[in-house]
């Protein structure tokens, strides 16, 4: 009885101590995700800030910290979601919702999306409501607009001098015709792979479809058009000659994809650089 | 007595290098010329390249790629895509392929 009397008596005189100690209050829960976030753990952040938003949903900086957690993890989509969750009416995104908006529907290559927000919004400063413009239209590879778009806006934009680069890179860029790889190919086999640059390949071509042809009007020489030996080579360097043809079309098609996903790489690169 | 091998080895020394595979993709056919092609790879692939070592320097195979590139293009731009492949086939350019390291073979899907 005395031993359940002390253990009572402890309970409540440990009572207050132990009800400081709650880890899972507001205050404590934002410094751990103050903690998580400024130590670069981001995808932690973001579940310790969804927690916290369920519990303060009005405050704004609990939710920018929550959007710059899934943009800084990559999570370009939920980021984008989550603010669509929080303004369900677009016009009504203030700062710096609307920059972190545009960036993520960016980020996500939604570039029409992120062109129908920017002519509805009102509250993004010029110069970042140019910049993800142009961006939309380097990133579609649309180079004309993004030229036109440029020339537009004035030049003393600095962080606009980079896409001024990448625009007139992605104007200028070598790009080798398949119809005119596939004629060289036709008259002479092999030359539409030299003028993509596969030269390796265009020499091994003009050499079998050489040996090949060489062996069909030798065969058809001695023995007329009864030569099966001609049928056979004859067959053989046609193949050959038409698959050559087809290999210069898809050789240029890929240098063009190689020589635009250079592009895209340093987009990238200059995209995720913009502060 | 007769001497025994260890599974993966063949009379006369040589060591076998064509395990047995299910090639899928040649089973899945809609269509009669898919069927055709099929029976052409499949032929090919366990009467005649079964007799020789595997000599492509890509996968898939030439055979291989012949056949997904019919079954992906059609008969005319899949065969056409398989003779310009037979002619690359030839290990010259290997900065232009992505290499694959568990096969240690050059990457080029159709």
């Amino acid at each position: 009885m005395r031993f359940n009397l002390l253990l009572s008596l402890l309970i409540f005189v440990l009572y207050k101590p132990a009800q400081a100690q709650n880890l899972y209050d507001i205050p404590r829960s934002k410094e751990f995700a103050s903690y998580l976030f400024h130590s670069q753990q981001y995808s932690l952040a973001a579940i310790e800030l969804e927690r916290l938003i369920y519990l303060e949903p009005q405050n704004d900086s609990l939710r920018e910290n929550l959007i710059r957690s899934y943009s800084f993890n990559k999570d370009f989509a939920t980021a984008g979601k989550r603010i669509d969750a929080f303004f369900p009416e677009k016009k009504a995104i203030t700062s710096p919702f609307d920059d972190l908006y545009a960036f993520n529907l960016l980020a996500d290559k939604k570039t029409h999306a992120t062109r129908d927000f920017l002519a509805t919004n009102a509250t993004l400063n010029p110069e970042k409501r140019h910049y993800y413009q142009a961006f939309s239209y380097l990133l579609e590879q649309d180079f004309n607009n993004s030229e036109r778009l440029l020339a537009e806006i004035p030049k003393d934009e600095s962080s606009l001098s980079a896409l001024r680069d990448l625009s007139h890179e992605g104007l200028t860029m070598r790009r080798k015709s398949p119809g005119l790889a596939m004629a060289m190919s036709a008259l002479v086999p092999g030359s539409g792979k030299f003028y993509t640059g596969d030269w390796k390949d265009g020499i091994i071509s003009l050499i079998s479809i050489g040996i090949t042809s060489f062996q069909a009007i030798r065969g058809f020489s001695i023995n007329g058009t009864a030569s099966t030996y001609g049928w056979i080579y004859g067959s053989i360097a046609t193949g050959f000659y038409l698959g050559n043809i087809y290999g210069s079309f898809t050789s240029s098609k890929r240098y063009n994809k190689r020589q635009a996903d250079k592009l895209a790489q340093k987009m990238d690169a200059a995209f995720f650089l913009h502060p | 007595m007769g001497q025994s091998f260890a599974p993966t080895e063949l009379r006369f020394g040589f060591r076998e290098t064509h395990v047995h595979q299910e090639y899928t993709f040649a089973k899945n056919n809609t269509n009669e010329v898919q069927y055709f092609f099929s029976g052409l790879f499949l032929f090919y692939k366990f009467a005649i390249s079964s007799q020789d070592n595997n000599s492509c320097t890509f996968s898939p195979s030439c055979s291989e790629f012949g056949m997904l590139a019919v079954k992906k293009k059609g008969p005319i731009f899949g065969m056409l895509a398989t003779l310009d492949r037979l002619q690359r086939c030839n290990g010259l350019s290997p900065e232009k392929y992505a290499f694959d390291q568990e096969k240690h073979l050059f990457i080029d899907l159709p």
